[in-house]
């Protein structure tokens, strides 16, 4: 990182245009711009190159497509001096590998655009697959007082979709270990105007027992959960996207990635309604695993491994864990 | 039997009450034909509903040819009949001939609509359709051609109070049309643009052209009728679906932004992409619809080849690659060349900028070639007998 963010050398190039003479740098065009950016991040092997840098100028030119910022249409654009600058700052960040997301400072799941901020996990595709099963399974009628909790909610993308998919869902529970995870997704369902539906709560599960104030409503009828899941030896290999800039305690599942997973079973036997359920997002090696362990707890868990599905990638990815 | 169902359909009807829709030489000559047909429709037991109409159009028919027949005899030079009076019965009969020919109007034209529904796999002219223009040879010119066909269509389905699905438009460079298509649907849209479905030439010195030399260039329609409610079945294992993110262990492992989609049929080796959103969700939904529509179509096209195979003698429209219309700018006029292989003057019409500005006259026209249709299939009908 150290490494990117001092370059010298990119960092004045980055800074050369700006210090054109301003009769020259009136009219600069976009195209121009963007070639000499995209040098920039091809040369520093910065990872998706074009897609970052058209996602900047959408973001900085305010525009909602990216056809707008593409081929013909780009050709057409020029520039004005703040723009340019922006442009530059943002590109710098990048340079110095941080996620797209947290440069444009927002991001979009499923229908919800969500506010992101450093280091707060930036939700993934997969997980919109997530909420997509989730919602054809459990679709609660008007006169029902169905109960969901989240446990570790980052942004709030999970909580915040079920909320806007599901409006005779009345209200769910979301917890995380992080305030300013927990900070974050405040702030995102008040932006989506969900905030009446939301109880946040700041803790770490830990063990098979939740405080009170969670669960003074009584048992769930459905625990949701995107885990840390990457095992321990896989934590360094990861983008420096990844390992600089989020937060590792959303990634780190442990020695095989099944430590926060482990708890959550033992949370759902205690706090699932009976025929209530369990759904997890978890690493593809995982499900087998899992399936082991519910059943050698069988006795003592009231558990049953119902199901597991694939995302888009054919990867195992999604546990359905059912109370008996 | 037919009128009732008319009755619904003023368009139609309008048509009807004009007078001498048929020829008064086919008329003529097939005359005797229609005594075989009826004949022929008496002995069939199972139609009495049949039977019933035409015998009574025939015995009109026969009350007024006895009428004529009457005041044919009175006025016969031996009656001596005064001037006066010659007058007023010449006039009655020419009332009464006038009759007559309408009557035969009707018989015929109840022959082809019983025909008609005699034909169970007839793809019915109320029948919504895809309506697809495409430029051929002549390149830009072509394009600029397709463009302004494009816009009197557009008109004319306006016209009619057509409503327009799932359009789309091709331009090359974002400028010129290369390809337009779009669902019309309403009011015996089939019925109406079967006949435009072909190929449109143009001769003109292209707005281009500097040397003032005269081009030739294509434009072909195509027109497929709808006629089930089409859908498809898409099996998620047929699918493949890419995306930059696929490789590697995916979820938390990586953080990419790019959400370009790619979806392949394999059945049918069709691919679908979408990059638009920045959602990758979303961009797998828009390509799932465009594969959707892809397939959709595919299908309902299917059925209209299938059908036209099975019934080449009579689809009464030009095939796909038929040159059917020359649009000549230098002597502003247009020729049908269907039309005008019967009859010069009738394929043929004048000041090219009013039939592109109104859409009365495209379908004036229109109601032209679905006479003649009507004509040529009654024709095959009664040679039949
Ligand atoms: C992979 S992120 C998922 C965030 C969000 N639900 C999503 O899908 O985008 C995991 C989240 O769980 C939180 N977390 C990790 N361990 C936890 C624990 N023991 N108790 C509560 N929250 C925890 C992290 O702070 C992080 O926000």
């Amino acid at each position: 990182m150290l490494k990117s963010v001092f370059n010298l050398k990119t960092f004045q190039k980055s800074l050369s245009l700006t210090n054109l003479p301003l009769n020259q740098r009136f009219s600069i065009k976009a195209i121009d711009i963007f070639h000499n950016k995209l040098e920039q991040l091809k040369k520093e092997n910065v990872t998706e190159p074009e897609n970052s840098l058209e996602l900047i100028f959408a973001h900085v030119l305010n525009k909602k497509l990216l056809r707008e910022v593409r081929g013909k249409s780009l050709e057409k654009l020029t520039l004005t001096d703040e723009e340019t600058q922006k442009i530059d700052d943002c590109v710098l960040c990048r340079l110095s590998r941080m996620p797209t997301q947290y440069i444009l400072k927002n991001w979009e799941f499923r229908d919800l655009e969500l506010n992101m901020k450093i280091p707060v996990f930036i939700p993934r595709p997969e997980t919109e697959e997530l909420i997509e099963l989730v919602t054809q399974k459990i679709d609660p009628k008007p006169e029902d007082d169905c109960k969901v909790l989240e446990v570790g909610c980052g942004s709030g993308a999970i909580s915040l979709s079920l909320l806007n998919e599901l409006p005779n869902l009345k209200t769910i529970v979301a917890i995380d270990q992080s305030k300013t995870a927990c900070e974050l997704t405040l702030e995102n369902a008040k932006k989506l105007n969900l905030a009446d539906r939301i109880r946040i709560f700041k803790h770490k599960v830990d063990s098979d027992k939740l405080p009170d104030e969670i669960t003074m409503n009584g048992k769930f009828d459905c625990i949701i959960s995107n885990p840390p899941y990457v095992p321990k030896k896989d934590l360094l290999k990861l983008d420096p996207e990844i390992y600089l800039y989020e937060d590792l305690r959303a990634l780190d599942g442990g020695e095989d990635g099944l430590d926060v997973i482990n708890i959550l079973l033992k949370l759902a036997s205690k706090y699932l309604k009976k025929g209530g359920s369990l759904w997890l997002e978890v690493d593809h090696r995982h499900p087998e695993i899992i399936e082991k362990i519910v059943e050698m707890n069988q006795d003592d868990w009231k558990l049953k491994y119902a199901a597991c599905y694939k995302d888009i990638f054919k990867k195992e990815r999604f546990v359905e864990i059912e109370k008996v | 039997m037919i009128f009732k169902r008319l009755l619904k359909l003023p368009v139609i009807v309008n048509r009807l009450y004009r007078r001498n829709y048929y020829s008064d030489n086919i008329k003529k000559l097939y005359f005797d034909k229609i005594n075989t047909y009826i004949s022929q429709i008496n002995k069939n037991e199972n139609d009495d509903e049949g039977s019933k109409i035409f015998n009574n159009l025939m015995n009109d028919y026969n009350f007024v040819s006895n009428s004529i027949a009457e005041i044919e005899k009175e006025t016969s030079p031996e009656n001596k009949v005064d001037e006066e009076m010659m007058t007023l019965m010449n006039e009655e009969k020419i009332k009464l001939e006038n009759e007559k020919s309408e009557i035969i109007d009707k018989i015929f034209n109840e022959i082809y609509e019983y025909e008609q529904s005699k034909d169970s796999e007839r793809i019915s002219g109320n029948s919504d359709c895809i309506f697809e223009i495409s430029a051929g040879v002549g390149g830009k010119e072509a394009m600029l051609f397709a463009d302004e066909l494009c816009t009197m269509y557009n008109n004319y389905f306006n016209y009619k109070n057509w409503e327009l699905d799932s359009v789309d438009t091709d331009r090359s460079d974002g400028v010129y049309l290369r390809h337009y298509k779009a669902t019309v649907k309403g009011h015996f849209v089939w019925d109406h643009l079967r006949y435009e479905i072909g190929v449109h030439r143009v001769q003109r010195i292209p707005k281009t052209e500097s040397k003032g030399r005269i081009h030739t260039s294509t434009v072909t329609l195509a027109c497929i009728p709808i006629t089930h409610r089409h859908s498809v079945e898409i099996n998620d294992k047929d699918l493949k679906i890419d995306t930059k993110r696929a490789s590697g262990a995916g979820g938390q492992h990586v953080n990419t932004t790019e959400s370009a989609v790619r979806i392949t049929h394999l059945p049918s080796s069709i691919q679908v992409e979408c990059q638009e959103d920045r959602s990758q969700i979303k961009n797998r939904e828009i390509a799932m619809r465009k594969l959707r529509e892809i397939l959709v179509d595919r299908q309902i096209k299917e059925t209209f080849d299938k059908y036209l195979k099975t019934r080449k003698s009579q689809v009464g429209h030009a095939n796909r690659n038929e040159k059917i219309r020359t649009y000549n700018f230098n002597q502003d006029r247009l020729t049908d060349h269907r039309l005008s292989s019967q009859n010069e003057s009738k394929g043929t019409i004048f000041n090219l900028e009013s039939f592109f500005q109104n859409p009365e006259r495209l379908d004036d026209f229109i109601e032209i070639l679905r006479r003649a249709d009507r004509e040529r299939e009654l024709l095959s009908i009664l040679e039949k007998l």
